[in-house]
């Protein structure tokens, strides 16, 4: 394989900022002596331009996608109870998932909510 | 802000809203990801929803030897193939343009990198889509496909070649 092959096979990372530091100074002091590999850096960061406009210009995920991944995941709210206030508060929640209903307790300290168990999870609590 | 790790470690542990946090910053890219391999929005959908599932549940898997998107990722790509595999299909014609409809004057050269993406292959298409839209590194493209990274650098370089005559 010759320098130049080996460089052009480089230069997509290069451009990205990914090589280890001793790849980009071998491309970097190889293309400041080749202008057939200086060409190649320039068709490849066009052409990486495009593509990135057209994926960014696609499809994206629908929000429904969101509430189907959530209740999936964390099961279907059945009922909740909070006590206390912003500063200091405690909750207890129950959830319908597939085949098992996890029962989780929160204590919420400023607005901040800790987990103290949930029977959902692996280990019940953390 | 916590960083990717930080989340997967918490969302291990239960932790909902770190889940929410992880869905917000992944199941877009994971689902543009597996539309260049499937080409086909509801199945894409499917990916990324599954995907995002397969992470709450295994997080607790996550021994935080690779990047989390490299993790994550190589899930995705799992679950696009099992998806191909169960459907029986192979590359199919898309259902929907990678851009759509626009009027605006750059039209025509968006239609043109769409023809010229189409006409990768799916292996291509998904090693220029890790590269110039997720910014990986060749290794953790290697990683995630599960093939050396002499094979990862020829499919770019193939790919490179064929956009660049076709965007020409």
């Amino acid at each position: 394989m010759n320098e130049c092959t080996k460089i052009q096979g480089l230069i997509p990372w290069y451009i990205e900022g990914v090589l280890s530091k001793q790849e980009e100074r071998d491309v970097a002091a190889h293309l400041c002596q080749c202008e057939r590999c200086r060409d190649d850096l320039v068709l490849t960061m066009r052409v990486r331009l495009d593509v990135r406009g057209a994926w960014s210009n696609g499809p994206s995920l629908p929000d429904r996608v969101r509430d189907r991944v959530t209740q999936k995941a964390f099961g279907r709210k059945l009922a909740q109870v909070d006590i206390g206030s912003f500063f200091l508060g405690l909750s207890l929640g129950a959830r319908l998932r597939k085949g098992a209903m996890p029962v989780h307790g929160d204590l919420s300290v400023m607005g901040r909510r800790i987990r103290l168990f949930n029977t959902g999870r692996k280990g019940g609590t953390r | 802000m916590a960083s990717d790790r930080d989340l997967i470690a918490d969302v291990a542990e239960g932790n909902e809203q770190a889940f929410r946090q992880l869905y917000d910053r992944f199941a877009d890219r994971v689902f543009r990801y597996a539309y260049t391999i499937l080409h086909a929005k509801h199945l894409a959908e499917e990916v990324a929803q599954e995907t995002m599932i397969a992470v709450w549940k295994g997080a607790g898997k996550y021994a935080g030897r690779s990047k989390a998107s490299t993790w994550i990722f190589g899930i995705a790509r799992n679950q696009a193939y099992s998806l191909i595999r169960k459907e029986k299909r192979t590359e199919r014609v898309p259902d929907i343009s990678l851009v759509e409809p626009d009027p605006a004057p750059g039209i025509h050269r968006q239609e043109k990198v769409t023809e010229a993406l189409q006409g990768l292959s799916k292996d291509h298409r998904e090693v220029v889509f890790l590269t110039f839209y997720e910014g990986l590194s060749y290794g953790e493209i290697s990683s995630i496909l599960g093939i050396p990274t002499g094979t990862v650098k020829s499919r770019m370089f193939h790919a490179k070649k064929h956009l660049g005559e076709a965007l020409a």
